[in-house]
């Protein structure tokens, strides 16, 4: 096996693999990529068995072959490379020769035909959606999802498209929570491209993650859902990704109809203020208190571990005095996804959600549920 | 190689060990005068022996035999079974003597405590030995019961003492005597040193515990991890461990079995009992307001075989009834149909304060604020009218079926005074004396 390829060009596909392989398997061969050659490119491959992904480079094939070979190890000595093109060389005991310039680098890899098959994606409908719209979603959403793997069908985001109007056409939908605080988003109206998930799919927060990463880089890219698995498609690569098979709860009854006090921040400077909050909070709760009172909000968070800190911003709101306690992780992230530069928070008493939306966009929406401090 | 010596003053602290000597057996024979000096066990109903008295320890009937071999062992054997209430009747007796002295005392388990008597020689007009002496001796007019005393520097050093010699024994070990105590005593006799710290060092060629003293700290610190240098410091007479007085309220875990007899294959009997051990356990984290956030749930098998499942909860909980569903779902995984368990018993791990707590979006909150006022309630009723008056519907059948005790009752359990209850006794030891 030997080829010519491109040092930027293998750099970033081998990049793209890294956060799919497995980095400390205890089966070796999870933690490598396979490397095949075809008709004038190279074909790559990485799974960790939930994620596939498959990829095609232009390459100059000399002699055809294929291995697999450390992803992390493979990628680090690429970008320690200076010289233009690479030349990778594979003889008969799998070792690995990479040459660029005078510099050479000798690796073992493992004989492909022990690599776990990722199977090409066969004929299915598949819809043709912005990368941008995609990715935005996302980002939008997976922070809020679920790390407990006690809760699996919380542990992914929840994708399905929903009507715009009467009979517009489909939107994108996403939604994500951990079962304290839920975030929701709304493409574009259109952004489905066609594609109908009326009941819904959940995708693995880490492959969500994986495909707004390449999503974010494209202008369009295609997406279907083929034998329990999502899939996404660009014009050299597909990633799959095995969807989560458990019901997702019924996120729509936890959308709170009363509305509360509604308070318009400046979202950098909340953002701050929360911030210097988080320093302090309690690690396990993250407990700052909100306080609403004479046209300014004043924030406190205090911790017998480490100390106190307070804070007051200027604000507008309607409604009367109120106080309230709140994961502050939780009010940060689901701010940060916030476009907009002002941002309102529904603040409500006792134990009703907050709600955070950028002002003048509803088509995104975060939920918190406060803390309860004893009395 | 006895006259090593470890530090120049004699009496840096003054730490008493006191252990009750053949503990359960003498408490029986305190009740039942006419077993004085006889061959006794306690632990018939467990089927092993439990303890032996020193009559039956010199016959060659050891702790852990069977009732069958102990018999055959020492025939005309007293068998007795175990009357726990007497025992920690007769233990309270005992510590609150030791309390006339100093109130640094650490009760370390039911037979066995550490005491602080440092300083108390002006104030008790007399030396850390004769206070020593003083304390044994009141014990024994007071509770007839004689108990084995160390008294040294430190915790481990007393503990060594205490040991020297029983039943009955003083021993003093004061800070210039120290090697004199250790040249002889093997390295795996010393308190916290179990069989693999041995192991590791027999293979450095230390065998007795002086040899482990007089190890130097490079080479300790090297070898052993944080609790292995402590107790080489104490041996050296520097004390790092220091008597705790308080009652125990920091947990890691909280965990309550229980063994019933006969076994059994019945599913819901044995989910009663383990919704039973459920509701202990969280009643102890709930008094020392703690929740758990993982729960461990086992049954054990007729063969001794141990199954076990854990739950995760979403927020941290120490409401029985908001645990019976994950101890449901933890059942049905481990229980197999027609197979005979002898023991049922819950973990609560992972224990944090109750306190904040974060509201979830699916649960309904005012349901959870609900059933904090019920427990409240629920303990309250406990404190007046005993554990587990009011119970979940689920652990009910134990009431019905009984509790699954198996043996004769003791003269305390089958006794009851004019308004007793079967779960409030008056706190008396009863004696047995033949007229």
């Amino acid at each position: 096996m030997e080829f010519h390829i491109d040092r930027n060009v293998f750099l970033e596909g081998v990049q793209k693999t890294l956060g799919i392989v497995e980095r400390k398997s205890i089966v070796p061969i999870l933690n490598n990529i396979l490397i095949r050659t075809e008709e004038g490119r190279i074909k790559i491959v990485a799974t960790n068995r939930e994620i596939g992904l498959i990829s095609r480079y232009d390459a100059q094939i000399n002699i055809p072959g294929d291995i697999t070979i450390s992803a992390l190890k493979l990628f680090e000595m690429i970008k320690e490379t200076q010289d233009d093109t690479l030349q990778f060389i594979k003889n008969e005991q799998h070792q690995v020769t990479m040459k660029s310039g005078r510099a050479i680098y000798r690796i073992s890899g493992l004989p492909a035909d022990l690599y776990p098959q990722v199977l090409e994606v066969d004929e299915i409908p598949l819809y043709k959606v912005s990368g941008a719209d995609l990715a935005n979603l996302v980002r939008k959403t997976s922070f809020a999802a679920s790390t407990d793997e006690m809760r699996a069908n919380l542990t992914g985001v929840f994708f399905e498209t929903e009507a715009s109007g009467e009979d517009g056409p489909p939107r994108m939908k996403m939604v994500a929570t951990d079962g304290h605080r839920l975030s929701s988003a709304l493409g574009p109206v259109g952004s489905a491209g066609g594609l109908v998930l009326e009941k819904g799919i959940v995708v693995p927060r880490k492959g969500m993650e994986e495909i707004r990463k390449i999503a974010e880089a494209e202008e369009a890219v295609w997406i279907g859902v083929d034998h329990g698995m999502f899939v996404m498609k660009t014009d050299n690569l597909t990633i799959k990704v095995s969807l989560i098979d458990a019901d997702y709860p019924d996120y729509r009854r936890v959308i709170p109809k009363n509305k509360g006090v509604l308070a318009i921040f400046s979202r950098d400077v909340l953002l701050h203020a929360l911030r210097r909050m988080g320093v302090v909070s309690n690690e396990n709760y993250n407990d700052v208190v909100i306080e609403l009172s004479d046209g300014r909000m004043a924030l406190s968070s205090n911790n017998p571990d480490v100390g106190e800190a307070n804070d007051e911003i200027a604000v507008s709101y309607n409604g009367g005095d109120l106080t309230n306690t709140y994961n502050v992780r939780y009010v940060i992230e689901a701010i940060k996804a916030v476009d907009e530069e002002e941002v309102s928070f529904e603040i409500n008493e006792g134990m009703k959600p907050g709600v955070i939306m950028g002002v003048g966009n509803d088509d995104y929406l975060s939920i918190v549920m406060p803390l309860k401090l004893k009395e | 190689m006895d006259d090593i010596i470890f530090g120049l003053s004699s009496w840096p602290r003054a730490i008493l060990h006191l252990d009750g000597d053949a503990f359960f057996t003498s408490c029986e024979e305190v009740i039942h005068p006419e077993f004085k000096g006889k061959p006794l066990i306690t632990g018939a109903e467990r089927g092993i022996v439990a303890c032996a008295s020193y009559a039956a320890k010199r016959m060659g009937v050891k702790r852990g035999v069977s009732l069958r071999d102990a018999r055959i062992i020492c025939p005309g054997l007293i068998l007795l079974p175990s009357d726990y209430e007497t025992y920690s009747l007769f233990s309270r007796r005992i510590f609150t003597i030791m309390r006339r002295f100093t109130p640094d005392v650490e009760e370390y388990s039911i037979d066995e405590a550490f005491a602080d008597i440092t300083g108390l020689r002006r104030p008790l007009r007399s030396s850390y030995e004769a206070i020593a002496r003083n304390i044994k001796t009141e014990i024994q007019r007071d509770t007839g019961l004689t108990v084995s005393v160390g008294l040294s520097v430190t915790k481990v050093l007393a503990k060594v003492g205490s040991k020297r010699r029983k039943p009955d024994g003083l021993t003093v070990i004061p800070g210039r005597a120290i090697a004199s105590h250790l040249w002889d005593l093997p390295l795996e006799k010393v308190w916290g040193i179990g069989p693999a710290t041995t192991a590791q060092l027999n293979k450095l060629g230390i065998r007795t515990a002086l040899e482990f003293a007089r190890m130097p700290e490079r080479a300790v610190r090297r070898q052993l991890t944080k609790p292995g240098v402590e107790i080489w410091q104490e041996l050296r007479g520097q004390s790092v461990c220091p008597v705790i007085a308080e009652e125990k309220s920091v947990y890691a875990s909280i965990s309550k079995t229980k063994t019933f007899a006969p076994a059994t294959a019945d599913a819901d009997y044995l989910f009663a009992q383990l919704l039973r051990n459920l509701e202990s356990a969280c009643l102890k984290a709930r008094r020392y307001k703690l929740a758990p956030r993982r729960l461990t749930f086992f049954l054990k098998t007729n063969d001794f075989s141990y199954h076990g499942c854990e739950a995760r909860l979403n927020r941290p909980s120490a409401y029985t009834m908001e645990l019976s569903e994950p101890a449901r779902e933890a059942f049905l995984s481990i229980f197999r149909k027609g197979t005979y368990y002898r023991a049922t018993g819950v973990v609560l791990m992972e224990l944090g304060a109750d306190l904040p707590v974060q509201y979830s979006l699916f649960d309904d909150p005012v349901r959870a604020d609900k059933v904090r006022d019920l427990y409240e309630a629920m303990d309250e009723i406990a404190r007046r009218f005993g554990k587990h008056t009011l119970h979940l519907g689920g652990s009910h059948l134990i009431e019905v079926a009984g509790k699954g005790k198996r043996g004769a009752a003791t003269a305390r359990e089958a006794t009851q005074f004019f308004g007793e209850t079967k779960r409030q006794h008056l706190g008396l030891p009863i004696l047995h004396a033949k007229v």
